[in-house]
């Protein structure tokens, strides 16, 4: 068959490619969404050293 | 997929998303995202089959090899649509100065260098079977080609490189526009210049009928419908995760200001 070993590596390439895009998105998601959780620990953690300078003042 | 991200310490406060991974509660039927990539997945054995199987085979053009071509041209004109795309986002990112514009432009500037590279890649197993090389450096097609593919490389190394200030999207936007000026190049470089690589109007005969039988119309549209799917998918994705950084990095700020205070 003429032709039909590089036909084949050629398939082959682009969908290794593409796999690899698909990865190199999975990978970013995955970082995204780990900072989603640190923005959010941060931002709880500020919310309750918030509330616990306010609470002295309240109490009064 | 998508990510919620913060944009506020109030919207921070109240986000509730997984520790890690992708948030699949985000995930419904009503996400283009997941339609376009269900699409593909349904189109792409289609036009696998059809390429490697049904489509007819120009017995002078590397014999089997030659049915990289139903592949090989839509990746072409889609890497051009992608570029087209970062073209018209950059401009109106310099018009408006909204990042979501240039979120799009870097986006679509990712998904065009992909498909620039797997055009190129297929290419030259095309061109190792009916050349003998896969590679010619004399020939403008080739060469122009590779130069767009610089251009954008070029492109997302800047801003990786440079961070995301105001005056990196600027010089930024200023690559995308200008860089599109090889696009049209690319395409007329087989009628302006001497080229091994076959013609623009390879499809068409003299008289203006179809060279190729209709089934190699039929897989082309399939492969081409596809890869469209796939491409807009990708974009979306990739346009998602970067408005998630840029929420993240504005609710950081605003934490950090926050703390300060």
């Amino acid at each position: 068959m003429q032709g039909g070993t590089f036909l084949v590596l050629a398939y082959i390439a682009i969908w290794l490619g593409t796999l690899a895009y698909v990865g190199w998105l999975a990978l970013r998601q995955r970082g995204i969404a780990i900072e989603v959780e640190d923005v959010r620990r941060l931002a709880e953690r500020q919310h309750n050293a918030d509330g616990s300078a306010e609470q002295p003042a309240s109490s009064k | 997929m998508q990510t919620t991200a913060p944009s506020s310490h109030a919207e921070a406060s109240q986000a509730r998303t997984p520790v890690a991974g992708v948030d699949w509660r985000h995930l419904t039927w009503r996400d283009p995202a997941l339609v376009l990539l269900a699409a593909s997945a349904v189109l792409m054995p289609i036009a696998v089959w059809l390429a490697l199987v049904v489509a007819p085979v120009a017995a002078d053009s590397g014999g089997s090899a030659a049915r990289i071509l139903y592949f090989h041209v839509p990746y072409a004109i889609l890497c051009s649509v992608a570029f087209f795309v970062v073209l018209v986002a950059s401009a109106l990112y310099l018009w408006r100065r909204d990042t979501r514009w240039d979120s799009l432009a870097r986006a679509a500037a990712e998904v065009g260098v992909l498909y620039t590279s797997l055009m190129l890649i297929l290419g030259m197993f095309w061109g190792q079977a009916a050349w003998g090389q896969p590679w010619d450096w004399s020939d403008p097609r080739l060469t122009t080609t590779f130069i767009m593919w610089l251009i954008y490389v070029s492109y997302l190394l800047l801003r990786f490189y440079t961070g995301r200030t105001e005056q990196s999207a600027r010089v930024a936007a200023v690559l995308g526009i200008a860089g599109f000026a090889d696009v049209p190049i690319v395409h007329y470089a087989v009628s302006w210049w001497r080229s091994i690589h076959p013609p623009t109007d390879y499809f068409v005969n003299s008289n203006g009928s179809a060279a190729i039988p209709p089934s190699g119309i039929v897989t082309l549209l399939f492969s081409f419908a596809a890869l469209t799917a796939l491409m807009v998918a990708f974009i979306l994705i990739a346009y998602r995760q970067d408005r998630a950084t840029v929420a993240l990095r504005e609710a950081r700020l605003a934490l950090d200001v926050d703390g300060a205070e």
